[in-house]
């Protein structure tokens, strides 16, 4: 689905972001990318999505090498306020990219409430996102990526302002929305959706992560890989207790710490 | 705490001091309210009728200079209600909205296409900054040499003194665009147009709003200086031209200068109300952080002097 060969991020003031980043990553897989902060992992999401270029290396999604942006993609920024269309209700900020996908109106807005509901927004889609609080715009975020059902869905941090229990709940619905659970509207040829999630949160990354890679610190370069061989399906309480998953965090933790 | 006790108001030297500080409480308690604050206002309004009306009445200006207030406003009233001053009043607004529009028209377009070329808008601006100092009013002569019917005179003079601001605050608009807005819809593999058709557009609503509001003030003075000097049909500045032949009647002129006015109200309290209204032209509560609401650049702040 995903191959980065030999990416390397230099930006015009010389900061090189990242250097040589190596990754391939199959179709319905959902893969952590964890790091030191400044390690270039938004740089990294930005040249996947083709809103950057980058200065060296190859990217192909699909098998189709990215020149712009590739087709059937979501992207759940970091900064989610300023993602988010301040003139536009919350219900047409999620169905403004069904656009995209030829719909009528009527079932734009009906793919809206029914993404809006799988994150427990229900009650707000006539409010503008200026009128919730930051962890309620960051849902509205992750929402729109949702019922866009993309083939390859970015998210940089995408739960970084959400409170623990609903951050539990949003770990559970990217679990179960991959895969092919939730891929309807005549895709089913195409399989399931495959997740990049950029986290600074080891536990998640373990927790949700078919695979976490970490980075070392800048210029980023994939430091080391690991396999989460837990069993399915996960749960909040019962996953992070198994001894494997304790284990594999403890890995994953002191690679972050030594790169 | 020493000094608090001796500047409270009920240790002043006398009853005095002790009323004028419950009347400043009182007067600020005013203040602090919706329709206290009209009141006050209101007061203020009507003390400043009055001293124009004593004034006027006290023969110190010849009585022909300065009208009292209150036949003013008495002859404002029965204009109201008179066709043919209705009928100028039309003229004046048709010529003065048409020639609005049309720079809508012009500028939104154009300042898209200018501000979505890179760099090419700084070249632009720099055009715009040159265009903008000549005063409309200058080439009321050019325009009647070219236009001859005064109908056209003015809605051409309108139009172009209406273009500069609206041009420049689209412009100023395009370049306060989030760009991170802008890539999330380029990410859901939007275009350029549709990019620039559902981002920037809306989110550039509020600079181009303002715009608009300036320049309808701008095309007030515009069109009644263009009626003064170019004459026609009808119209307020034909109006207030025949008010000053045959002895003159201050009175009426004056009345019809504050219908004048009382259009440029309209318009900008009309459009500054669109300008405030959130989730249609306005995006965002009133203080969004790290998103200042959309302000007049230097320069249109006060659309007056030469400009006019």
């Amino acid at each position: 689905m995903l191959e980065i060969a030999g990416l390397g991020h230099r930006y015009d003031d010389g900061h090189q972001a990242v250097a040589g980043v190596e990754l391939h990553v199959a179709r319905g897989e959902l893969v952590s990318i964890v790091g030191p902060s400044g390690c270039g992992k938004s740089t990294l999401l930005r040249c996947v999505a083709g809103l950057q270029r980058p200065s060296e290396g190859r990217i192909a999604v699909g098998g189709r090498p990215v020149d712009g942006v590739p087709d059937d993609l979501a992207v759940v920024f970091q900064d989610y306020t300023r993602s988010l269309f301040p003139w536009l209700t919350v219900r047409d900020n999620v169905a403004l990219p069904l656009r995209r996908r030829g719909l009528a109106r009527a079932q734009r807005r009906e793919q809206a409430l029914a993404a809006l509901a799988q994150v427990g927004l229900d009650g707000v889609a006539g409010k503008y996102p200026w009128q919730l609080s930051g962890g309620m715009q960051q849902r509205v975020a992750i929402a729109r990526a949702l019922a866009y059902r993309p083939a390859l869905l970015l998210m940089d941090e995408p739960f970084g302002s959400v409170d623990a229990q609903t951050r539990e709940d949003l770990e559970d619905l990217l679990l179960s929305v991959r895969g092919g659970a939730d891929r309807g509207g005549g895709s089913e040829d195409r399989g399931g959706m495959t997740i990049l999630l950029v986290t600074h949160d080891i536990d998640e990354s373990v927790y949700v992560g078919d695979r976490v890679v970490v980075l070392t610190g800048a210029p980023g370069r994939v430091h080391s890989e690991l396999r989460v061989e837990l069993p399915a399906p996960r749960d909040q309480i019962v996953t992070r207790g198994l001894p494997e998953f304790v284990k594999l965090r403890a890995e994953v933790g002191r690679a972050v710490r030594r790169p | 705490m020493k000094r608090d006790a001796r500047s409270a108001p009920g240790l002043g030297p006398g009853s005095g001091a002790r009323a004028r500080s419950r009347a400043r409480s009182r007067a600020a308690w005013l203040a602090g309210r919706g329709w206290g604050r009209a009141l006050l206002g209101a007061v203020g309004v009507c003390g400043a009728l009055l001293a124009v009306e004593l004034v006027a009445r006290s023969g110190v200006f010849d009585g022909q200079a300065l009208p009292p207030a209150s036949s003013v406003l008495a002859r404002a009233a029965e204009m109201a209600v008179d066709e043919g001053f209705l009928g100028d009043v039309w003229v004046t607004v048709s010529a003065w909205l048409s020639g609005l529009g049309l720079a809508v028209l012009l500028a939104v377009p154009a300042g898209l296409l200018l501000g979505s070329l890179p760099r090419l808008d700084t070249a632009a601006l720099a055009v715009v900054e040159l265009a903008r100092p000549i005063p409309s009013v200058a080439l009321i002569p050019l325009a009647i040499l070219v236009f001859v019917e005064p109908d056209r005179v003015e809605r051409s003079l309108v139009c172009y003194a209406a273009l500069w601001p609206i041009l420049l605050n689209t412009l100023y608009g395009l370049r306060d665009v989030d760009p991170v807005a802008k890539e999330t819809l380029r990410a859901f593999g939007f275009g350029v147009l549709g990019v620039l058709w559902r981002v920037s557009l809306p989110s550039a609503g509020p600079f181009v709003v303002t715009g608009v509001r300036i320049a309808a003030s701008v095309g007030l003075i515009v069109v009644v200086s263009a009626e003064l000097r170019a004459g026609g049909e009808g119209g307020l500045g034909v109006y207030l031209l025949e008010t000053q032949s045959g002895g003159g009647r201050p009175d009426l002129m004056v009345a019809g200068a504050c219908w004048a006015g009382v259009l440029g109200v309209a318009a900008n309290g009309g459009l500054g109300w669109v300008e405030r209204k959130p989730g249609a032209a306005a995006p965002g509560p009133p203080h969004r952080p790290g998103r200042p609401r959309p302000q007049t650049p230097d320069g249109l702040k006060e659309p007056g002097g030469l400009k006019r």
